[in-house]
């Protein structure tokens, strides 16, 4: 039995005192394809590197790849972004630009590839997939716990190649009426600690339509202190039958 | 939980360098042979700091405000050690530090061509400091000048992080018993905690440093046992970092550093300005 996905939301929020243009965070889908990318805020031109990977995966189709496959993707990225750079070290940049430039830029990545009847998932640092099917969680990749975020994720480079250990793969079946959620790493911190308190916070990420009521949530959460100020990206799909 | 407030350009946090540029810190490092004199070497060592900072709040072509930065030289005469468009001010943001060195020197230096060899690369080295050595030591009156401007500076930003006082000096005082100032220096505080006062000796003799110790029992002496109380203990994070660049570090370790060379004085000042993830 076949099945596509439908999209429900894909939205993404700025931290708190930031505008929305400095937001480091980017999203990107495509019909099966979906990513969202995090871009680190030590980094400078972060949101550039994260919207290359986010953009670049789902132009293409990553259903049948193995790690050597998403290995050589990340290579194709790090050429786009070198060409970027150089673009733009043709102009009179400040000293500090250029210092900050030759450090490169770095984001944690997720990208979900649909075929028919699985999903697979490609990792690289704390955003997550978040996968709720007859009203519980069936999966949380690439982490599980609360306690696990906050320690040095490794990130994908934009000059540097990826360590093989910081690559995670995973696949599964997809299964209609399943709701899949890529996540950045704040709102997957604040779902799994939900989680962990007996909460049931997949009932809220199903109430958001809109970027008002993404806004919304985040406002709130964020004020009640359970959701650290942070940039914050969420892409809902649900499967469906074909 | 103290030390835990967000650093943001809306509650930026500061840190202000006292440096001593008395008569003997032109001589060497003990046991250097680079002919430089420990006010050129610490020169050095502030610019880069002061560079470290600026890239670390740079986005794109801007910088932003995170830090407030203030120097002060002392010796034979006590002043706010940055020039130019900066002169004059207890505290300058980031970046305006950024936009105003002095001078931007040509330097060179090696780095790999990607082929296994190493080829030459032209970089420019901000300079906003210069070094300067002669007269005494009044460490009492630039403390007393730090302990004013961290106080006003607090009492302008009481949601932001505690101001961090850096004092490098390579001698004793010449004016007093320093410690009642470095307690005033230290009672400083922002809702989110008390200014923290860290001391970088730097070495006169090649005896070997001492780096974050707990106690005076590992000091060799009442000057070094003097600055290990005027200096903060350090804080959980800032003991992690440090451990986690392989000092042992134990619950009383302070920032204080006693006969640094040039290598531990860059280490601690590295160590001593981290601060956690910028928002």
């Amino acid at each position: 039995m076949a099945i596509r996905p439908v999209t429900r939301f894909a939205g993404t929020l700025p931290k708190a005192g930031n505008a929305e243009a400095e937001c480091e965070d980017a999203f990107c889908l495509a019909g099966s394809q979906l990513a969202i990318a995090d871009g680190a805020s030590e980094g400078s031109y972060s949101q550039v590197w994260a919207g290359i990977l986010a953009r670049a995966f789902c132009d293409d189709d990553a259903a049948g790849w193995q790690e050597a496959e998403f290995f050589s993707w990340i290579e194709a990225c790090q050429r786009e972004w070198s060409t970027w750079e150089r673009d733009l070290a043709q102009k009179d940049l400040p000293w500090f630009t250029r210092d900050k430039l030759r450090q490169g830029a770095f984001a944690a990545f997720i990208g979900l590839a649909l075929s028919a009847s699985e999903w697979h998932a490609f990792a690289c640092g704390d955003c997550c997939l978040l996968i709720i099917r007859d009203d519980a969680v069936a999966e949380s990749f690439p982490i599980e716990r609360s306690d696990d975020f906050g320690n040095l994720p490794s990130l994908i480079a934009s000059t540097r190649p990826v360590l093989d250990h910081a690559l995670q793969v995973r696949t599964g079946e997809a299964l209609p009426g399943d709701r899949l959620y890529l996540v950045s790493d704040a709102l997957a911190c604040w779902f799994l600690t939900g989680l962990e308190n007996g909460e049931r916070p997949w009932d809220l990420l199903a109430t958001i339509v809109s970027d008002a009521d993404l806004a919304s949530l985040v406002s709130s959460e964020r004020q009640q202190g359970r959701l650290r100020n942070d940039d914050v990206t969420l892409v809902a799909i649900e499967i469906a039958d074909d | 939980m103290p030390y835990s407030a967000e650093v943001s350009r809306a509650t930026p946090s500061c840190f202000l360098f006292v440096i001593d540029q008395s008569g003997s810190m032109s001589d060497p490092f003990a046991g250097s042979s680079t002919g430089r004199s420990k006010a050129e070497e610490l020169a050095d060592v502030i610019n880069r700091l002061l560079q470290t900072l600026v890239t670390r709040c740079a986005k794109g072509e801007e910088v932003r405000d995170y830090f407030d930065v203030g120097v002060i030289g002392y010796g034979q005469s006590l002043g706010h050690g940055l020039q130019g468009p900066l002169a004059g001010r207890d505290f300058v943001p980031i970046s305006q530090i950024a936009f105003n060195p002095v001078r931007l020197e040509s330097r060179n230096r090696k780095v790999p061509d990607g082929a296994g060899g190493l080829v030459d690369q032209n970089f420019q080295f901000p300079v906003w400091f210069d070094p300067v050595h002669s007269g005494g030591t009044p460490m009492c009156e630039a403390l007393g000048r730090a302990k004013s401007a961290v106080e006003s500076w607090a009492a302008g930003h009481m949601t932001s992080y505690p101001p961090t006082v850096i004092h490098v000096t390579d001698g004793e005082s010449t004016d007093g018993d320093p410690s009642p100032v470095a307690q005033q220096i230290r009672a400083v505080a922002t809702a989110d905690g008390p200014a923290c006062l860290y001391n970088l000796h730097l070495s006169s003799t090649a005896a070997k440093p001492i780096t974050f110790p707990a106690s005076e029992s590992e000091l060799p002496d009442e000057f070094a046992r003097l600055l290990f109380a005027m200096s903060t203990p350090l804080q959980d994070r800032i003991r992690r970092e440090a451990a986690a660049e392989g000092y042992a570090v134990s619950d009383g370790s302070r920032g204080f550093a006693f006969n640094a060379d040039l290598v531990e004085a860059i280490r601690f000042i590295d160590i001593g300005t981290r601060v956690s993830g910028l928002r």
